[in-house]
């Protein structure tokens, strides 16, 4: 992201929410058509399950709805701000699923619930297939840091402050999410490998 | 190539289009907004009923009560009870009780009329 264009949309989205708390018409469809892709994505990828994916998104434009009156422009970046309240929300509903099925692989579940139409659109290949099952097993801080940070393509700096954390914090979420993400797909890494070296010889 | 290698690659090649939004979702958001604009900027024209003043309505209701009181008692009494209420008689049936002072005007009027 280009900081002058961070800029540019801060200011954007600043006037947009001091628009919409005067009941200007058309600034919430605005805020809505440019953060509610972003924050649905997210939410999905945070859940693998299409309707807790919608609750949370619209959960949190709601939230964005009724804080517009008390926004102090400049203070924050509202994707940033969209971008923690989401993970927030998501990863509340990820330890209430958690906690009431204990038992059951939730990750595994989720991907099952995902309707085909979804699944198609965000899984292209069998090796994005599985990439994407592996993420969804990581632990929820780990799945947020490589999704801000990989899928939404946040800065570092980007995505602590959307985790609400430090740079140091998100390096290592991220490296240990990585170190997950390889041990999971060993076989199909060591497979690419061998294909790798057999096209060398 | 190692494994972090291969897996930094794999995030950065994976596909990374944002999931189409599903059907209504959009305008169940815009329907909440709509919900707070409304909740931030109540419409001029939307006015809340007004309670009537509880001193008039006091007011009211004993003007009700004294009126059917003195209906109970007309009807008991017949017309003769209005002569004990000097003057009411013209606020109630809008005549006078001095019955003569009509046919006084009666003839006026026809030696009136006879004088052409």
């Amino acid at each position: 992201m280009q900081p002058a264009k961070d800029h540019t949309a801060i200011q954007d989205d600043d006037a947009l929410l001091a628009a919409f708390a005067t009941g200007a018409p058309d600034a919430a469809r605005q805020l809505a058509a440019t953060h509610l892709p972003r924050v649905y994505a997210v939410a999905l990828r945070m859940l693998g399950n299409q309707a807790e994916a919608e609750d949370v998104a619209q959960d949190a434009m709601l939230r964005l709805w009724n804080i517009a009156p008390k926004w102090e422009p400049g203070r924050a970046q509202l994707g940033t701000w969209l971008y923690r309240v989401t993970s927030n929300l998501a990863t509340d509903r990820l330890r209430s699923r958690n906690q009431s099925r204990p038992a059951k692989d939730g990750a595994m579940e989720a991907l099952e619930d995902m309707t085909p139409g979804v699944e198609q659109q965000m899984m292209h290949t069998e090796r994005d297939n599985a990439l994407h099952r592996a993420i969804d097993r990581l632990p929820a801080r780990q799945k947020l840091a490589i999704t801000l940070r990989h899928f939404e393509e946040l800065s570092q700096p980007e995505t602590a402050v959307a985790m609400d954390t430090t740079i140091e914090a998100v390096e290592s979420l991220l490296a240990r999410g990585r170190r997950a993400l390889a041990a999971m797909l060993q076989p199909d890494l060591h497979q690419n490998r061998t294909a790798l070296k057999a096209r060398v010889k | 190539m190692t494994e972090d290698d291969d897996i930094m690659n794999r995030l950065d090649a994976v596909n990374k289009t944002r999931p189409n939004l599903p059907d209504g979702l959009m305008a169940r958001v815009l329907a909440d907004a709509t919900a707070a604009q409304l909740a931030l900027n109540p419409q001029p024209n939307v006015v809340a009923f007004a309670h009537p003043r509880p001193a008039l309505g006091w007011l009211a209701s004993a003007a009700i009560a004294a009126s059917a009181l003195f209906g109970i008692a007309l009807g008991y009494s017949g017309p003769d009870i209005l002569g004990n209420f000097s003057g009411i008689a013209e606020i109630v049936v809008g005549s006078s009780t001095a019955l003569p002072s009509g046919i006084d005007e009666l003839g006026a009027l026809n030696a009136f009329l006879a004088e052409g």
